[in-house]
């Protein structure tokens, strides 16, 4: 009992960086409509500026460094729609197009990464690896556990600003039916770029959380994201509530098939769920559109 | 290489040049195709047309397993259901050691016998090889240009009329995914027995990534453009050696160059060299 009793603990922290990774992706894909795989590499940039900015040459303490590379990311995923997607936009490029330039861009930045920082791993923890808390018979490390909290908060702090103030209403007006919106006075091209900064920011606190629990290689950035594109899938695009309960729901099949099969196949069973979805409920767990 | 590359690009082309239908999972396509020749040839030395035989049916297999199912998703999603099935295809190559022998992969797979003869000449197998691929392109030409190239080509520009002109347009695209697929599964058994071993790296998600950009690069929707992309893309790693770059760097900086040379050139030629797709315009009804 006390093995399944980790593995869901295990879940819940996985879970929580899923969610954190799947909300900055559905912000941005709510915004733009289409999969933009840039996103693992926002995520991955976080960790390693971080990484840049704590050596000794630089010597900034985490107290500064981490808003800086949050808040410097945020905008990067910014400039990159200004530079390269919005553009293609405009020009009515179809979402698979722009689906590929990410991937380009992607493969583009993370081999950049390699030969900036070499394909090592790299290492932001200052502290001594600890045993971790011990909670009811189950271990979670100190960083999971920030993990889970910092989930709970953006999921707070998300589903407040979207349900309660005039931004969120804008952001989710313009991603139901952007004509529509302008036509209602929203500025859609600022709401636009709110929601990818806003997602932007999110995926690269979850890059600064996920590097702080397991070091930074310069393939970090792949894995959550697909977990996490397979969240925002099954758990509703635009619904927070949804990829709150996708995240975890992922999370803990990925420990509980790991564990009966052997966890070298938990990409693999991420992907079997998304087909499932995808195949017999494609609007996702709390979703409120069907896609044909 | 070249020829291998250009069979899979032109294939590929078929699926999403002229049908408008996007796959990341070509690469899952080659690798079941290897795969099923590096098997058979080990463990039961079986000739090398029961070989290829075998490996297209598998191939055809997989992809009515995905398209099946998948044909009443949207395009983009699709794209996604193509990308978790490169995946879980690439997963089952890395651990299912028992049968793929997991990341060391199969080496030693024996020369291809065709015939009763065993082909050991390099050159002469390069010689096949290019048969082959003219074959397969040739297949493709006639195809492109019969009248299901133009329902293809119908699909492409507005899925929702064609269905409306009466045309069962699952059919052709499940159709079409089926020729993809056994092509791909070809090209696989081709460098199986080229190089005489196979292993997963050769086939992963970057690969099929790669795959898309020698049509996007080459020209998509049209037929020399597939073979454009890969003379190009597949010559250039070799030139940059002349340049004389670190190896250990060479690797980072092939796959930059592929990545930033994708995205300038949808941003500036999304057709392509000689390609007449611009994988762009108006969806739908507007």
């Amino acid at each position: 009992m006390d093995y399944i009793w980790q593995l869901i603990l295990n879940g819940i922290s996985s879970g929580s960086l899923y969610f954190l990774v799947a909300a900055g992706f559905s912000l941005n894909y709510s915004a733009v409509r289409f999969f933009n795989f840039t996103h693992g590499l926002l995520f991955t940039s976080t960790a390693y500026l971080l990484f840049a900015l704590s050596q000794p040459s630089l010597g900034v303490p985490p107290v500064l460094s981490i808003p800086i590379a949050v808040v410097f990311i945020g905008l990067s995923g910014l400039l990159l729609d200004l530079a390269v997607f919005r553009p293609l936009r405009k020009r009515g490029t179809t979402p698979l197009i722009l689906l590929l330039a990410s991937l380009g861009l992607y493969v583009a930045g993370q081999n950049s990464i390699s030969l900036l920082f070499g394909d090592n791993t790299q290492s932001v923890r200052t502290a001594i690896v600890q045993v971790g808390y011990s909670m009811g018979g189950a271990r979670i490390s100190p960083i999971q556990l920030g993990i889970v909290v910092c989930a709970i908060l953006v999921f707070f702090l998300l589903s407040a600003i979207m349900k309660k103030t005039r931004w969120g209403k804008a952001i989710r007006a313009t991603s139901v039916n952007e004509k529509l919106a302008e036509l209602s006075g929203i500025q859609t091209n600022k709401i636009i770029s709110v929601s990818i900064f806003l997602g932007s920011t999110i995926t690269a606190i979850a890059g600064v959380l996920h590097g702080y629990d397991v070091d930074l290689t310069p393939t970090m950035g792949m894995n959550p994201m697909m977990a996490g594109v397979v969240v925002m899938i099954i758990g509703g695009i635009s619904s927070i509530n949804g990829i709150f309960l996708g995240g975890f729901f992922l999370a803990i099949t990925q420990q509980l098939g790991a564990a009966a099969i052997g966890s070298e196949w938990k990409d693999a069973i991420a992907f079997v769920v998304l087909i499932i979805f995808l195949a017999l409920r494609p609007q996702g767990i709390l979703g409120r559109r069907i896609h044909r | 290489m070249i020829a291998i590359y250009s069979i899979l690009a032109s294939s590929l082309n078929l699926v999403a040049g002229y049908t408008g239908i996007l796959s990341v999972c070509q690469a899952s396509f080659y690798g079941i195709g290897a795969y099923t020749i590096a098997i058979m040839a080990l463990k039961y030395q079986t000739p090398a047309l029961l070989n290829f035989t075998v490996a297209i049916a598998f191939s055809m297999l997989f992809s009515l397993v995905i398209s099946l199912p998948s044909m009443r998703i949207r395009d983009d999603y699709f794209v996604i259901t193509t990308f978790a099935f490169q995946i879980i295809v690439y997963s089952i190559m890395k651990n299912w050691i028992a049968l793929t022998g997991g990341p060391m992969g199969l080496p030693g797979i024996p020369d291809p016998e065709i015939l009763g003869m065993q082909i050991s000449n390099h050159k002469i197998f390069l010689g096949i090889t290019l048969t082959v691929a003219v074959l397969l392109h040739g297949i493709i030409s006639r195809i492109v240009r019969s009248p299901i190239g133009r329902i293809l080509r119908a699909i492409r520009e507005d899925e929702t009329f064609t269905l409306s002109a009466g045309k069962n347009v699952t059919y052709y695209k499940i159709q079409v995914f089926l020729i993809a697929s056994s092509m791909a599964a070809v090209g696989g058994g081709l460098y199986a027995y080229y190089f005489n071993f196979v292993d997963p790296s050769s086939f992963t998600l970057m690969e099929s990534i790669f795959i898309v950009s020698l049509i996007v690069i080459g020209g998509a929707g049209s037929i020399r453009g597939p073979l454009v992309g890969a003379i190009l893309l597949v010559s250039l790693p070799e030139l940059l050696r002349f340049v004389g770059l670190p190896s250990a760097a060479a690797a980072n900086i092939r796959q930059i160059l592929y990545g930033l040379l994708l995205v300038v050139f949808i941003l500036i030629r999304p057709q392509g060299i000689l390609g007449h797709f611009k994988f762009s315009g108006q969806r739908g009804s507007e």
